[in-house]
C-alpha cells in the first residue's frame, strides 16, 4: 500500500466488487445521458432563445421553449442518477475519494449551491419560457453553473488519482482553498465530456420532436438544428476523446489494455459515437419524417457511447490507481445477500412503479405547449 | 489520523453540517407530511365538492414540488458532502454498514420524484381518481424513505449491543438488522413522523396564510383551520413518544440530559438540557400561536404570522438536531468512535505508538524545505495533533474557540488540562463530553506548545525556533 493512502475501513466491503462496479457504472451510464440532455439542452435552448427573439425566428423560440420546459425534470434525474454511482464510489475507494475531495474542500462544498442556483435559474427559465418572455440570460447563467459543477467534479476525480500531490495540498492548505497542481489529464477530461453533452444533448433533443401536439415549424427545427449541432459535436467529442487517452501515462495506458472487458467497451464506445453521427445526420437531413428508428437509433447510440466510456473511465481509475499501490479488487468482503436481495426487490418494484407511472402519463390529456 | 481534516475558519465543519442539516430536516420532513397533507386535503375536496379548494391545490403541489425537489433534495446531497469532508472515518463507517440501505432509499427516492412531478403536472389532465391514487403512492413512497433513513440515523446513537459485539472483527455485516432495527429506532420514527405530520400543517398555514382575507375569506377559514388541526397529533402524542424515546437511550447518555437538569438551580446547564428546553418551549409556543391566530381566527391569520410561526420551527428543529448530536457525545458512533474519528478501540494504540505515527498526514522536512510549511516541525506536530483531535468540534477564533478557551492560561495549565484530557472515565471531567485525548507524550508536548502559542503570540514565539528538542522530535514525526 503506498503510504500516501489512508488506510482502508476497518469494516469489510458489503458486496462483492463486481456487484457495486456493475450498480455504480449502470447508474452512472444513466447520470451521464441526463446530463448530455442538460447541458446539450441548456446550450440549445440559450441560443435558440438569443437568435430567435434577436431575429424573430418564431420556429427557433417554440423549439427553445420545448426544450427548457423539460429541463427541470431533466436536472432532477441528473442529481437522482448521481447519487449512486457516487455511493458506490465511496464504499470501493472511500480512502482516495474522501482525500480528494478534503483537499479541494471549499470547492467540493460549493457544488450545492451552484446546483441550487442552476436549479433556480432553470425554473426561472421554465417559467419565462411558458410566459412568452426571453431568458436565455437566465440560461446562460445556468449553464456556467452546470459547467462549475463538472469542472470541480471532473477535478476530484482526477485528484483521486494522484496521491503523490496529496501532501504538499494538504500543508498548503487544509480548508481546500486550492486546486491541485497541473495534470496533463485534467482538461481534455473535462472538456470530452462538455464536448460530447452538447453533441449528445443536440442528437437526444431531437427526440423532443416526436410529441405530436407539436407545430411542424417547431418539429422540423428541433430535427435539423438538432441533429446538425449533434453530429458536429460528436465528432469533436471523438477527437477530444483520443486527445484524452493519450494524455494518460504510458503505463496506464498499456495496464488499461491488458484488462479483458476494455477492448469490447472500446468498439462499444466508437460505434456509439459513429452511430450518434449516423443519427444525427440522417435526423438533420430528412426533418419531414419521423418514425422509431431514428428515436432507437439515438437512443442506442447514447446509451453505447455513455456506456462504453464509463467502462474506459473506471478502468483508468483501477489500473492508475494499482500502479499507485492502491488495488480495489484485493478488498476484504463479507457481504450480507438478504440486505442485497431486498435491494433487488425495491429496485424491481420501483421499476415496476416507474413503468406504470409511465402508461399513466401517456394517458393523460396532452399538454399545449406555446412559447411564442 | 487517518484522512486529512477539513478546517473550517470560524465557524467549523461541524457546524457547516448542522447549518446544512437543519434545513434539510425541515424541508425533508416537510416532504413527506407536505405529501400526505396534498393527498387528503384532494380527497377531503373531492368528497365534499370543495371546487374551491380543488382550486388551490395546483398551485400548492407546485410549491412544494419545487421547495421539496430543489431545497430539499440538495440539501439532503449537501449533508453527505459536509458529513464526508468533515467526519470522513464516520461517513466511512455508516456506508460500509448501510450502503444498500442507502441504496435502497434512492430507489425509494427516485420513485417519490416521479411521482411528485407526474401529480402536479397532471392536474386536470386525469381522471380525479387516478391523481388522488398518485397523491397516495407519492405520500407512502416518502415516508418509506424516513423509514430507511431513520435506521441509518438512529444507529449512531445506538448501534445495538448485537453490532457492538462483532463492531470491528470483520462480520458487521451479519447484524445489519440488528443495527438497523436498534433500540431507538421506534420512538425516533413515531416522532419524526409526529414532526412530518406537523410540519406538513405549518407549510400549508404559510402557503394559505397568502389568500386574500376579503376576497377568498370563506376559502382561506377553512384550509387554514384544516392545515391547523395538522399539529394536533404532535401536540398529543410527542411528549409520550418522546418519553418513550429517552428510555431507550443508553444510561450514559441520559446522563448528560439530567446533569443539566438536576444542576439547574445554580444555572450549570449542560448543552444538551439548554437544547432540549429550547425544543419544548418553542414546540409549546408553536402549538399555542397556531391554536390562537390560526384555528380560532382563520381569516385574520396573516403571512407574517405564518413566517413566525416557521421560524419557530425552525428554532425547534434546530434545537432537537442539536440535542440528538449532543447526546451522543463523545461519539460519533456510540461506543464504537468518538467525535474526532478516532475509533474507541485505537486509544491505546496511539497512546503506545503515536497519534500520528502512522499517519499519511505525517510532516517531515522537507514540506519546509519545499516552502509549504513554515516555523517548526515541534509547532507543526502540535497543529496536526489539534486539527486530527480538537477541530471537529473547536474551531481557533469562533464556535467553541480555543483561544477564548486557553485565555491567558500559562504552559503549566495547559498541560494540566491536557494531562486531565488523556484519561478516560472517572478520571476526567470532560470524558462526558469529549474524547479522551491520545499520542505519545512527546506528541500531546507538541500539542501543549501549539495551544500555548495560541493564548498569545509572544509566549509562542519561544517554541517557533528549531530547538535540540525539536531535532529529537523529528524521529517521531517521520515515523523512526
Amino acid at each position: 500500500m503506498n503510504a500516501a493512502i489512508p488506510a482502508a475501513e476497518p469494516i469489510p466491503l458489503p458486496a462483492p466488487v463486481w456487484l457495486m462496479k456493475f450498480l455504480g457504472d449502470l447508474t452512472l451510464t444513466i447520470h451521464f445521458i441526463f446530463l448530455y440532455l442538460l447541458i446539450g439542452g441548456l446550450v440549445l435552448s440559450a441560443v435558440w432563445n438569443f437568435i430567435g427573439r434577436r431575429f424573430g425566428d418564431k420556429e427557433a423560440v417554440g423549439a427553445s421553449g420545448v426544450v427548457m420546459s423539460r429541463l427541470p425534470i431533466v436536472m432532477t434525474y441528473v442529481i437522482n442518477f448521481g447519487v449512486p454511482p457516487l455511493l458506490f464510489v465511496q464504499v470501493l475507494y472511500g480512502q482516495v475519494i474522501y482525500t480528494a475531495t478534503i483537499l479541494i474542500g471549499l470547492w467540493w462544498m460549493s457544488v450545492i449551491f451552484a446546483i441550487m442556483g442552476a436549479y433556480f435559474a432553470i425554473y426561472r427559465c421554465s417559467y419565462l419560457a411558458s410566459a412568452g418572455r426571453g431568458y436565455w440570460g437566465w440560461g446562460v447563467l445556468a449553464l456556467l453553473f452546470i459547467l462549475y459543477v463538472g469542472k470541480v467534479y471532473s477535478t476530484a476525480m482526477a485528484l483521486m488519482l494522484r496521491p503523490e500531490d496529496w501532501a504538499g495540498m494538504y500543508a498548503r492548505s487544509d480548508f481546500g482553498v486550492y486546486f491541485p497542481p497541473a495534470d496533463a489529464t485534467r482538461l481534455p477530461r473535462y472538456l470530452y465530456m462538455m464536448v460530447l453533452s452538447v453533441g449528445y444533448g443536440g442528437l437526444l433533443t431531437s427526440l423532443y420532436s416526436a410529441k405530436g401536439s407539436l407545430e411542424e415549424g417547431v418539429k422540423r427545427f428541433l430535427r435539423v438544428w438538432g441533429g446538425r449541432v449533434g453530429g458536429v459535436f460528436l465528432i469533436l467529442g471523438l477527437f477530444i476523446g483520443l486527445w484524452a487517452w493519450q494524455q494518460q501515462p504510458v503505463e496506464v495506458r498499456n495496464g488499461v489494455w491488458g484488462v479483458g472487458i476494455v477492448p469490447y467497451a472500446v468498439v462499444v464506445w466508437a460505434l456509439g459515437l459513429l452511430m450518434g453521427v449516423v443519427a444525427s445526420i440522417w435526423i438533420s437531413l430528412t426533418p419531414a419524417s419521423w418514425g422509431y428508428g431514428k428515436a432507437y437509433l439515438a437512443g442506442a447510440a447514447s446509451v453505447m457511447g455513455a456506456g462504453g466510456y464509463v467502462i474506459l473511465r473506471d478502468m483508468v481509475r483501477d489500473v492508475t490507481l494499482m500502479l499507485k499501490g492502491f488495488d480495489v479488487w484485493q478488498r476484504v468482503v463479507n457481504p450480507n445477500w438478504y440486505v442485497i436481495g431486498l435491494f433487488f426487490v425495491s429496485l424491481l418494484v420501483g421499476v415496476g412503479l416507474l413503468v406504470w407511472l409511465y402508461f399513466i402519463l401517456r394517458s393523460a390529456r396532452p399538454s399545449i405547449e406555446k412559447y411564442v | 489520523m487517518n484522512y486529512p481534516v477539513w478546517n473550517v475558519p470560524y465557524i467549523g465543519s461541524g457546524l457547516v453540517i448542522g447549518i446544512v442539516a437543519i434545513v434539510h430536516v425541515l424541508v425533508s420532513h416537510f416532504a413527506i407530511g407536505g405529501g400526505l397533507f396534498l393527498y387528503l386535503t384532494e380527497k377531503k375536496a373531492l368528497r365534499e365538492g370543495r371546487e374551491d379548494w380543488l382550486k388551490r391545490l395546483p398551485g400548492y403541489s407546485k410549491f412544494f414540488l419545487v421547495l421539496t425537489g430543489v431545497v430539499g433534495a440538495m440539501t439532503g446531497v449537501g449533508i453527505w458532502f459536509s458529513i464526508g469532508l468533515a467526519n470522513p472515518a464516520g461517513t466511512s463507517t455508516l456506508i460500509h454498514n448501510f450502503v444498500f440501505g442507502w441504496a435502497t432509499e434512492w430507489v425509494i427516492f427516485l420513485v417519490e420524484l416521479s411521482l411528485a412531478a407526474a401529480y402536479y403536472y397532471t392536474w386536470g389532465r386525469l381522471p380525479s381518481g387516478v391523481h388522488v391514487r398518485l397523491g397516495l403512492l407519492y405520500a407512502v413512497s416518502s415516508f418509506l424513505t424516513l423509514v430507511i433513513i431513520n435506521g441509518i440515523l438512529t444507529f449512531k446513537l445506538t448501534p445495538s449491543s448485537a453490532w457492538l459485539s462483532v463492531a470491528g472483527t470483520g462480520k458487521e455485516a451479519e447484524h445489519f438488522f440488528e443495527a438497523f432495527f436498534n433500540p431507538t429506532y421506534w420512538p425516533s420514527l413515531a416522532l419524526r413522523t409526529l414532526v412530518c405530520i406537523s410540519m406538513g400543517g405549518v407549510m400549508s398555514l404559510v402557503f394559505f396564510s397568502r389568500l386574500d382575507s376579503e376576497k377568498e375569506g370563506e376559502v382561506k377559514r377553512g384550509l387554514i383551520r384544516w392545515a391547523s388541526l395538522w399539529l394536533l397529533p404532535a401536540f398529543v402524542f410527542m411528549p409520550i413518544c418522546f418519553i418513550w424515546y429517552l428510555s431507550m437511550v443508553p444510561e450514559s447518555q441520559r446522563e448528560l440530559l439530567s446533569l443539566g437538569i438536576s444542576t439547574i438551580g445554580v444555572g450549570a446547564f449542560t448543552q444538551v438540557t439548554r437544547l432540549t428546553l429550547i425544543a419544548i418551549l418553542t414546540t409549546a409556543t408553536i402549538v399555542g400561536v397556531v391554536y390562537f391566530l390560526a384555528f380560532l381566527y382563520p381569516r385574520d391569520f396573516e403571512f407574517g404570522h405564518a413566517i413566525a410561526v416557521l421560524l419557530l420551527a425552525f428554532l425547534a428543529t434546530a434545537a432537537t438536531e442539536g440535542a440528538r448530536e449532543m447526546l451522543r457525545k463523545p461519539y460519533i458512533i456510540f461506543d464504537y468512535m468518538y467525535s474526532n474519528g478516532t475509533l474507541k478501540s485505537a486509544v491505546g494504540k496511539c497512546n503506545e505508538e503515536g497519534y500520528m505515527v502512522h499517519s499519511p498526514w505525517k510532516i517531515n522536512e522537507g514540506m519546509f524545505e519545499s516552502g509549504n510549511l513554515r516555523g517548526s516541525l515541534v509547532m507543526e506536530l502540535g497543529r496536526q495533533m489539534f486539527l486530527g483531535q480538537c477541530v471537529s468540534c473547536h474551531t481557533v477564533d469562533g464556535y467553541r474557540s480555543m483561544r477564548d478557551f486557553l485565555y491567558d492560561r500559562d504552559e503549566t495549565a495547559i498541560g494540566n488540562i491536557l494531562a486531565m484530557m488523556r484519561k478516560t472515565g472517572e478520571g476526567s471531567p470532560y470524558s462526558k463530553f469529549m474524547p479522551p485525548l491520545v499520542g505519545t507524550d512527546e506528541e500531546i508536548d507538541a500539542l501543549k506548545k501549539y495551544l500555548v502559542s495560541l493564548t498569545s503570540p509572544s509566549k509562542g514565539k519561544g517554541v517557533m525556533e528549531v530547538t535540540s528538542g525539536e531535532r529529537e522530535l523529528q524521529g517521531i514525526v517521520k515515523g523512526n
